[in-house]
């Protein structure tokens, strides 16, 4: 806890030191934002699947992807990512403080796919070990503040969090579920499950968190490729209240009842009563979820090229590589198309749209253009960046 | 314009946030084991008393279990032991001034013989008993009254003596209510070999120290008590115990599970040994008037000579460090008795009617009849099953009930059931359903293991059965959520008596192949 403060003190004194210059001229430039992030997808299943699970309806063959084999390692996630913000500038220079409220919903699971088969498909047709050792899952419902200042070169800030839910949990590496025997089943199973719910009261949560957030932007090469780095919310998360956890071993052989146990109606050795929640009395401390995201662009005439790469932590996201082009029809419209692999998809091909006027600038991305169509897509995204210069 | 688009969106957006309207479902195909297990012949029938047979071929099965007892309230009375004693104020102590503390010189004691009908009690050694005393006074003062019993000793020979402390009444005739709890007393009700059922009491009075100045009796004042024995708990007594006939009926619960029926059972040479012992100082004739051997609504009689015939049994005998007991034995066999019907019957309860007469020749010990908690007169049972026998139709029946959440709807069902015999005997199974209606199976049997000449197991059989069952009846199953299972038993030739050794076996796995619909909220 003693490093903690120390350094949240030492955050604050840098980014506080650096504004004392200017801090009074803040506020002569103020701009509000709004960007949100909508994003579902899986590196198997059509976002039919998913339409499904939504709005509900009868999940047929098509929707649950295709047959591979059951060792093959797949994810599935969603995420909700809205941040609503303002950035006050000053007027000389592009110095500024910038605030920004964050609500970060996400859900996904990486999995092998015998997994989501045993359960969509079922076990008739696994023939062989499944493994559990890369299975891994979370839920999370973070509301963050972000505050911190802005340079002409780097941004620096803190993230204070308010953890709605912290749900995670992972199996061990040698933990497997082996069927192939229809009169025994084989689970090994050692997880690691974690959780932690919401609460009724609208600020006294069941855990917290602390972050940090850095960028920094640099042109090179003579000012046509510009160099983008950033981390935001590297930091802890601190559960401190009504945590679950399934940690132990749960690992059983079921041959079905005996014969005492089906005359006796007696069913003290269901395959369901083994397992159950315990309620930790421990604290929690985990590493926030934290986003890299690096970028490069040069610009050739009316192309924009844009190249990339994303990664959340402890999100069973595969790092996300991405490459845009855009071109400019005016200078204050563009449109453009891009190709991302990674995430919680394989490749997409998505599309760009921007306006930007003296006053506002808004932006709207489509993910993947074949999630359109739900049967055939795996992936449907959409993130639309509104801007507003106030004065 | 724009305006118009907005709300078009708007409305797009918030339509597509509407709730989920219907369930989540899919299709799946799962495999689950139902059951294996491994079935000797204890656990089908549900005993495991068995020892190896001298030729070693078979085992045999053995139980004792007592079938009646006689208890303590069916042959002694209920013993009335109550004293009522006024406690006669003499004249001449009228208008003397007691201090506190005084105790008044004259002792109060009574003797009485109870009446118990013919039973003369010479001693009774409690474990405990309760002293319930009733005191009615209205004499003014505090007193005290001091109860002794001198023929009631303790573990360590003392009189059993207390002293009871009486509130002052005020003159108002009141009565005070109490119980002293006793342990371990002796009561000697022989009057020092002169009598019976005499008990004797000497109760004195006084004022206590608590009163604050004198105290006067006048004329009017009263004092009585009452005192009963009550909660006995005995331990022995000795006496005459009287001529009691006792005539009762008493339901035997037996081993045979009602889940099994058979045609007809031929066992090689069962036995039921009845022994009845009497561990009780007195003689006693004991007559079996009736065994039923019951299941269901149905009764069958236990047929043998002994049956409504009085069996005399002699006295037990106090041999001092130990008890001699009285003791007849009646052995039943398929020669002397329809004991084979019995067995094939699995009864479930046995109903014992009896008769029986306690010192039918009075009261010829001279007063040396005993009775000690510890013994009594107890009929138990042997039964002796060899393992070793020739059934036709020995059907195990079981409701089985069936609950799926409401989550799982299946489609169609497949069950798989291997099986490996080592038992003498071909088992057939069946389905059916609450309605009488029976699954139609396109082989439901299990052939008998290889036995050789002489019906000795002698290699096991392995066999494959499939019960499919259509969407129909499965949903005809999960609607009735309940389905009876039985298994058929038959030896493979109707002569040879097939011997079973416990370590016989059949092995059976059964899975279930479900096509099945799941849903969702």
């Amino acid at each position: 806890m003693k490093s903690i403060v120390i350094i949240i003190f030492t955050w604050s004194f840098v980014i506080v030191n650096a504004s004392f210059d200017d801090s009074l001229k803040l506020f002569r430039k103020t701009e509000v934002y709004t960007n949100s992030n909508f994003n579902i997808g899986s590196t198997h299943l059509p976002t039919n699947f998913f339409k499904k699970l939504y709005y509900g309806g009868q999940i047929n063959n098509n929707d649950k992807g295709n047959l591979e084999g059951i060792n093959n390692i797949q994810r599935s996630g969603m995420e909700l990512d809205i941040n609503i913000g303002a950035k006050f500038k000053n007027s000389k220079n592009d110095y500024g403080w910038y605030i920004n409220y964050q609500n970060l919903i996400t859900a996904a699971g990486k999995y092998n796919l015998g997994l989501f088969d045993l359960i969509f498909r079922g076990n008739t047709n696994i023939d062989e070990q499944l493994l559990l050792n890369t299975t891994a899952f979370h839920f999370r419902n973070h509301q963050l503040l972000h505050i911190g200042k802005f340079f002409k070169r780097f941004n620096a800030g803190i993230t204070l969090g308010n953890i709605l839910n912290e749900s995670n949990g992972k199996f061990g590496d040698q933990d497997y579920l082996n069927f192939t025997n229809p009169y025994k089943w084989i689970v090994v199973g050692n997880p690691e499950i974690i959780s932690t719910g919401n609460t009724s009261h609208f600020f006294k949560k069941n855990g917290s968190s602390f972050g940090l957030d850095f960028q920094i932007s640099n042109p090179i090469i003579s000012n046509k490729v510009n160099f983008d780095f950033q981390i935001k919310n590297l930091g802890i998360i601190y559960l401190h209240n009504h945590i679950k956890s399934i940690n132990y071993d749960t690992s059983f052989i079921y041959s079905g009842l005996s014969l005492d146990q089906i005359t006796n109606n007696d069913s003290s050795n269901s395959l369901f009563n083994n397992f159950s929640r315990v309620n930790s009395l421990e604290n929690k401390i985990l590493i926030t979820p934290f986003e890299v995201n690096t970028n490069i662009n040069f610009r050739v005439n009316k192309i924009d090229f844009y190249s990339g790469l994303y990664y959340r932590f402890n999100s069973q996201y595969l790092p996300k590589i991405y490459l845009r082009v855009n071109y400019f029809l005016r200078n204050k419209f563009r449109l453009g198309g891009f190709l991302n692999y990674g995430g919680y998809n394989k490749m997409q091909l998505g599309f760009n749209s921007a306006i930007e006027q003296k006053k506002w600038s808004a932006n709207l991305t489509i993910q993947n253009l074949i999630g359109f169509i739900p049967s055939f897509g795996k992936s449907f995204g959409i993130i639309l960046n509104l801007s507003w210069k106030v004065s | 314009m724009k305006n118009k688009y907005l709300i078009y969106i708007f409305l797009i957006v918030f339509l597509s946030c509407k709730k989920r309207t219907k369930n989540i479902s899919w299709n799946g195909n799962y495999i689950l084991p139902i059951s294996t297990d491994t079935v000797n012949l204890s656990k089908i029938i549900g005993f495991d008393n068995l020892y190896l047979s001298n030729d070693g071929t078979h085992n045999i099965y053995t139980k004792s279990f007592e079938v009646f007892k006689l208890q303590q309230e069916d042959f002694l009375p209920n013993f009335n032991f109550t004293v009522i004693d006024t406690l006669e104020i003499p004249s001449f102590i009228y208008g003397v001034p007691f201090p506190p503390g005084f105790e008044i010189p004259i002792s109060y004691n009574e003797s009485q013989t109870l009446d118990f009908g013919d039973v003369k009690l010479k001693e009774i050694d409690f474990n405990n008993l309760k002293l319930k005393y009733s005191v009615k006074s209205n004499i003014n003062g505090i007193m005290y009254l001091i109860i002794n019993i001198p023929t009631a000793k303790n573990n360590v020979g003392n009189d059993f003596t207390d002293t009871l402390l009486i509130p002052n009444t005020n003159g108002v005739l009141d009565t005070y209510e109490g119980s002293i709890y006793l342990d371990n007393y002796i009561f000697d009700f022989s009057n020092s070999n002169s009598s019976f059922n005499h008990l004797a009491t000497s109760i004195r009075f006084g004022y206590s120290t608590e009163n604050t100045q004198n105290t006067v009796l006048n004329s009017n004042d009263f004092i009585s008590i009452d005192l009963t024995l009550e909660d006995l708990n005995i331990r022995s007594l000795s006496g005459y115990l009287g001529n009691k006939e006792i005539s009762d009926t008493s339901e035997i619960r037996v081993l045979f599970t009602d889940n099994l029926s058979v045609k007809n059972i031929e066992i090689e040479d069962p036995e039921l040994k009845l022994s009845i012992s009497n561990g009780i100082g007195v003689d006693a004739q004991i007559k079996i008037n009736e065994v039923m051997f019951n299941k269901d609504q149905d009764k069958l009689p236990l047929q043998h000579p002994t049956i409504g015939q009085t069996i005399n049994l002699s006295r037990a005998n106090n041999l001092g460090a130990n008890i001699q007991f009285g003791y007849a034995e009646i052995l039943f066999t398929n020669q002397n008795s329809n004991l084979n019907d019995l067995i094939s019957f699995f009864p479930e309860t046995v109903d014992l009617n009896y008769d029986i007469e306690i010192n039918p020749m009075g009261n010829h010990s001279a007063y040396n009849d005993f009775y000690n908690d510890s013994l009594s007169l107890v009929i138990n049972s042997d039964i002796k099953i060899p393992l070793k026998f020739n059934i036709n139709d020995l059907k195990f029946t079981d409701t089985v009930s069936l609950s799926l959440t409401d989550q799982i709807q299946p489609n169609n069902v497949l069950i798989n059931i291997d099986v490996i015999n080592e038992f003498p005997v071909n088992c057939c199974f069946a389905i059916k359903f609450l309605n009488g209606d029976s699954l139609i199976m396109d082989s439901n049997c299990v052939s008998s293991a290889i036995i050789n000449d002489y019906g000795i197991f002698s290699e096991a059989t392995t066999s494959q059965l499939q019960i499919y069952l259509d969407n129909d009846k499965t949903n005809f199953l999960i609607n009735d959520k309940k389905f009876i299972f039985e298994i058929t038993f038959n030896s493979p030739d109707t002569i040879l008596k097939n011997p079973i050794l416990n370590n016989q076996n059949i092995y059976y796995k059964i899975d279930l192949e479900l096509d099945t619909q799941i849903e969702i909220n």
